[in-house]
């Protein structure tokens, strides 16, 4: 089999067009030096040399194999916000990463499915806050949340519903989420407070089961972020999802008295859900406490709760793993069962070979371990080894 | 008498990493013809190690062993990759260079004495469904034939290398892992 060197050409022309790249941009990247040597290589009529292939799929953020192999379709991303200088970059990052997940769970001869996904038929133009709400709770319902949704989110959705939550380095408030034939999966800013990540899931979580399919969309208008009304919808679905209306009345009673809450509750309040000061509140004022939005805005600038919200925040900052647990998990399966290079996934990681295993340590994976049980070290037995009457020890 | 000519080995990262890390990377390149594929050679994230006496990262560099002509380099084309690649169908996935150094094997007349040496299971079983199983070899039955007895870890091994050309074999058997 030959590989015509039009059809990469192509490829590589699509990933540099997605990355809103021009030629002169990769060929700079790239040392080569000019624009018709790009231009050469996508119209496929200069020879490519492996190694110059890899340094071109790495300048378009797209892997060697995804350049080899046969074409999907583009995906679809749904932006909250895109980044200001631009998202084609971060989209592009992304969507690898959901690549490689389906390619590993092809390996395992699993397929990427976003079929156990539910999709609910809402209307999103004419639905209200209480369908958002009523969605929330049977979502709450079905992955069996409990009191402290925040606490368990990320794994329920992951383990229930097959999303994958990939936490890459983007500028905080860009979340995305995607769901097409690669699966499901949502984009979090790395560098996001914890609260903020889980309401960005939470708030994902809505587009997913709302997703409209814009497949048939002209090209370029593929990713776009929701609109306005959208957008509140999602927030007030995860406002709803991470504080369920009872056991937040029911903990505000608790940490009240005489009808009166201290700021220092409240704040302990929030960090125990596991969001924001300010969701928390809100979430309160449309439950029917303080109902004057400017007796709540007035209470979230006050400079006293202010102070007492960022002290709480000290040792409560943590950041994700660099790679979802599950991807981890099925990538080291597939090398144990040896269609998964190891070197390919310490690329996969960013580290060295000698690093893999320390890497693999945080995931709980013990590679010294693994490998001792994969030597099959057995004892021979000799016949009648196992037929020895069984005799109960003599005691004194 | 002339000395017979030393047996020609294509290299991944895997053994490269573990020869330094055994302190006989020079030995090694005098007693036998190394073939070093040009990705595995760019990727200079595969050779960082971190020191777990200082904590400092290293790398290991490999130019100097270029230049002074100790390693040879090897290049495939994108459309040789391809032709690997497109043999596994999408039931194998190793390192770009694990794979060039598969296409240098099968594809590259100049090294059809050469044997594959790698410490990853994915590129044996890789090798065995492109039919070059017996051209692949452990680490240790190398050393030990030029008399460099060393304790190596599991990856290195006879039974390492067994087992995957074993399970390789099975694959390539059931047709599972190609395109037919």
């Amino acid at each position: 089999m030959t590989v015509d060197a039009q059809v990469i050409g192509s490829r590589i022309k699509a990933a540099r067009e997605a990355l809103g790249m021009k030629q002169e941009e990769l060929a700079r990247i790239l040392g080569l030096g000019s624009r018709q040597i790009v231009s050469g290589l996508e119209r496929g009529t200069r020879e490519v040399k492996a190694a110059e292939a890899v340094a071109i799929a790495r300048a378009l953020k797209v892997d060697l194999v995804t350049l080899l192999g046969e074409a999907l379709d583009t995906p679809v991303v749904q932006w909250r916000a895109r980044p200001a200088d631009g998202a084609e970059p971060t989209e592009s990052e992304f969507l690898r990463w959901c690549e490689r997940d389906r390619r590993i769970l092809t390996l395992l001869e699993q397929r990427p499915s976003a079929d156990r996904l539910p999709r609910h038929d809402f209307d999103l133009a004419c639905s209200t806050y209480v369908d958002a709400d009523r969605l929330a709770r049977e979502v709450a319902a079905s992955l069996d949340l409990g009191a402290r949704p925040a606490r368990v989110l990320a794994a329920a959705i992951s383990s229930r519903f097959d999303i994958t939550v990939w936490y890459l380095d983007v500028p905080a408030g860009c979340a995305a989420c995607t769901r097409g034939s690669h699966g499901a999966a949502i984009l979090v800013p790395r560098g996001d407070a914890p609260w903020r990540r889980t309401f960005d899931i939470a708030h994902e979580l809505f587009h997913l089961l709302t997703w409209r399919d814009v497949s048939s969309a002209p090209p370029g208008e593929h990713s776009q972020p929701a609109d306005e009304h959208v957008e509140k919808l999602a927030n007030a679905f995860a406002a709803s999802l991470l504080l369920p209306g009872e056991t937040v009345l029911d903990e505000l009673e608790e940490r009240s008295v005489a009808r009166r809450v201290k700021l220092v509750e409240l704040v302990a309040m929030a960090r125990d859900f596991g969001v924001s000061l300010e969701t928390l509140v809100w979430r309160l004022h449309n439950l029917g406490c303080w109902p004057d939005q400017s007796a709540v805005r007035e209470l979230l600038d006050s400079p006293r709760l202010r102070g007492i919200d960022k002290a709480s925040q000290q040792g409560q900052w943590s950041e994700p793993a660099r790679l979802p647990e599950r991807f981890v998990q099925s990538a080291y399966a597939a090398i144990l069962r040896g269609r998964l290079s190891r070197s390919q996934l310490a690329t996969y990681f960013g580290c060295g070979l000698s690093e893999l295993p320390a890497q693999l340590a945080e995931f709980g994976i013990d590679e010294s371990l693994t490998e001792l049980v994969s030597q099959d070290v057995s004892v021979g037995l000799q016949p009648g080894d196992l037929d020895a009457p069984v005799t109960p020890c003599a005691q004194k | 008498m002339p000395r017979s000519r030393p047996r020609c080995l294509i290299l991944d990262a895997g053994p490269i990493i573990g020869l330094h890390d055994l302190g006989i990377w020079a030995v090694f390149c005098e007693r036998f013809g190394v073939v070093v594929p040009r990705i595995v050679l760019d990727d200079e994230a595969l050779f960082h190690s971190r020191d777990e006496m200082t904590g400092f990262s290293e790398k290991i560099a490999l130019a100097d062993d270029v230049a002074e002509g100790r390693i040879v380099v090897g290049s495939a084309s994108l459309n040789e990759l391809a032709v690997v690649a497109a043999t596994f169908s999408a039931a194998l996935e190793l390192h770009d260079g694990e794979l060039e150094a598969l296409a240098l094997l099968t594809l590259h007349e100049e090294f059809d004495e050469h044997v594959f040496c790698t410490a990853d299971g994915a590129a044996i079983q890789g090798a065995c469904l492109l039919g070059v199983a017996e051209r692949c070899e452990p680490l240790e039955e190398l050393l030990a034939a030029v008399g460099l007895v060393k304790s190596l870890t599991w990856r290195y091994t006879r039974e390492f290398m067994a087992k995957n050309k074993r399970e390789g074999g099975e694959r390539r058997i059931t047709g599972f892992g190609t395109t037919g």
